[in-house]
């Protein structure tokens, strides 16, 4: 019985894509449908031989590691990778507690009730793998949720980030690299910056925590994705600038002392009571006294700054126009566009069929571009340090 | 373990965001794609940026990705489809001769002029493709350049797999008509 050309076509086409038969097998195979099938046979067979071509490898390797570095912040961004640390709740956003009011009020109340038996402030110096570390956690996590407005929030998550900066020191012996407390600083910041809306006042308290933890936080810029570099990026190379303004600063002080010796003594005073408004380390300046700044590195004291502040604040308010470039990256606060879209409209088939798909991943790889062109500067973190911040808790 | 399985898991992983898995999907279906974007823009450059970019998309949409008794391919096929469809729509494409830019970009280890005729060939190939019918194309071009199977189109292109045979059978014929008039 003389089959369907199409079947037969489609089966000699099947065994010459899979390499099973030559023409000539096929077409034997198939001896009554020989005059139909060999012009067609050709065509498939000079179709497949030319067929395939290789891409350009180096190209080809290049969006490969912009895939993973992609997939890397897409897991960071959607809170997988902070799987891996146990201690901070794994529960989504659309189910946090925190959306709903009565749960808010009793975990805040329950918070003050730990406060009176002192385990919080046990926990308080707890490190990664203790018992009472989430705790700690949970602690942040409340003082953030009942915190209200965005700028004390943005104070906070820098608290914690340098707080995972002391926690990564006090680690290093045993663990120099723990990706997910790295993560968790970069994470912090980002949240900071995402919360208090890349202001004048989260540049000043970037520069007081890359000052600080200047050489730790270049450590950690090695060893975080590549998305989650910026905010790091940023914090150093605000920290360089206010080195170099810093720097000049003095010269031209020293300069004036040597023309009008007698009124150093005068300056001198000047001098020190600007200083203590700063957060500079105490190996920086000899002879001055350690400030207090947003967040002190060796007391629990977060009174923050009073008074002599107040100057630096002035100085910073000429400065202000001059502002950072936004960047991509989101904290847990604000959420990519990615994310959301991802989780909405698709369902399997229905993956790439809108413009909006199209959308998402030009979002993905815009983070990339820019994250891996932006330059930072800031000239106005010089003189803005540590206002505001003492409203942190 | 078994291929689908193996892929089943691949995809369970990536959907957590796990970039190992992501980088062995990346590597099981880069070139396939890559090869139907190329012979579907007819532009190297534009191809590789497309095959990324469905990688990315997939990313982005794979937390939504259910299994539907469809492979996983042709999830990937039917985004750089998608893609491919508004590469043309935003009119940003210009037509490159094939066979001078692989002379620029392409060593394929073989002379000069063998190198020559078989890229003359591709593109002859190339033109001949672009005179079928969007589906036409679509069929012949996963199933010869990206070695899909008939499930697989059928799925992509969400016809049935008697439809895609005929398409198939229809491609073929008229490919070589044109071929033969060169």
């Amino acid at each position: 019985m003389k089959r369907d050309i199409i079947d037969v076509l489609d089966e000699c086409a099947e065994a010459i894509i899979n390499n099973e038969k030559t023409l000539e097998e096929c077409l034997d195979a198939y001896k009554e449908e020989r005059s139909a099938l060999e012009p067609l046979l050709v065509s498939a067979l000079r179709l497949r031989e030319a067929a395939t071509i290789e891409p350009n490898f180096e190209r080809k390797r290049a969006a490969r590691e912009r895939l993973l570095a992609a997939v890397e912040h897409k897991a960071w961004e959607t809170g997988v990778e902070r799987q891996n640390m146990p201690q901070i709740s794994k529960r989504s956003p659309k189910t946090s507690i925190w959306s709903r009011p009565f749960a808010k009020l009793g975990i805040v109340t329950l918070v003050f009730a730990m406060l009176s038996s002192g385990t919080i402030v046990m926990a308080k110096g707890s490190l990664p793998g203790t018992p009472l570390y989430p705790v700690k956690l949970a602690v942040e996590k409340a003082r953030v949720g009942v915190a209200g407005s965005d700028e004390k929030k943005a104070a906070l998550y820098l608290d914690f980030a340098s707080e995972r900066v002391d926690e990564l020191e006090a680690l290093e012996k045993d663990n120099k690299n723990n990706p997910a407390l790295m993560r968790a600083v970069a994470k912090n910041i980002e949240a900071a910056r995402t919360a208090s809306g890349d202001s004048a006042k989260f540049k000043s308290s970037m520069d007081d925590l890359a000052k600080k933890n200047r050489v730790v936080l270049e450590a950690v810029l090695k060893k975080v994705p590549e998305t989650a570099k910026p905010a790091i990026e940023r914090a150093l190379s605000n920290n360089e600038e206010v080195d170099a303004d810093d720097s000049g600063k003095h010269d031209v002080k020293s300069g004036n002392d040597e023309k009008d010796s007698g009124d150093g003594e005068k300056r001198d005073k000047e001098s020190n009571k600007r200083d203590k408004g700063r957060a500079t380390p105490k190996s920086e300046q000899p002879g001055t006294k350690k400030p207090k700044n947003f967040k002190g590195s060796t007391s629990d004291n977060d009174d923050g700054v009073s008074g002599s502040v107040q100057d630096g604040s002035k100085e910073s308010s000429q400065n202000i126009g001059k502002t950072t470039t936004g960047t991509t990256i989101h904290g847990k606060n604000a959420p990519a566009s990615g994310e959301s879209s991802g989780s909405g409209d698709n369902n399997g088939y229905t993956g790439g069929d809108s413009d909006d798909d199209r959308d998402g991943a030009r979002t993905q790889s815009d983070i990339l571009d820019s994250s891996s062109k932006r330059k930072y500067s800031c000239s106005s973190c010089k003189s803005m340090r540590s206002t505001g911040i003492d409203d942190k808790e | 373990m078994d291929k689908l399985a193996d892929i089943k898991e691949l995809v369970e992983r990536a959907k957590n965001y796990d970039a190992e898995a992501f980088g062995r999907i990346y590597d099981l279906y880069f070139d396939k794609i890559f090869n139907y974007a190329y012979y579907k823009v007819g532009n190297r450059h534009e191809a590789e940026d497309i095959a990324e970019q469905v990688f990315l998309k997939a990313l982005e949409k794979i937390s939504g990705f259910e299994w539907r008794g469809a492979p996983f391919s042709s999830w990937l096929f039917r985004i750089a489809s998608n893609l491919v469809i508004d590469y043309y729509r935003a009119g940003k494409y210009e037509m490159v001769d094939i066979a001078c830019e692989e002379h620029s970009l392409y060593d394929g280890g073989c002379g000069p002029e063998e190198f020559a005729i078989r890229e003359h060939d591709r593109a002859s190939l190339v033109s001949a493709i672009k005179t079928l019918t969007e589906e036409q194309q679509q069929v012949i071009i996963m199933r010869f350049i990206s070695g899909m199977s008939n499930e697989e189109v059928a799925k992509a292109i969400s016809k049935n797999v008697g439809a895609v045979k005929a398409l198939q059978h229809r491609a073929i014929s008229a490919l070589g008509k044109t071929l033969g008039r060169e």
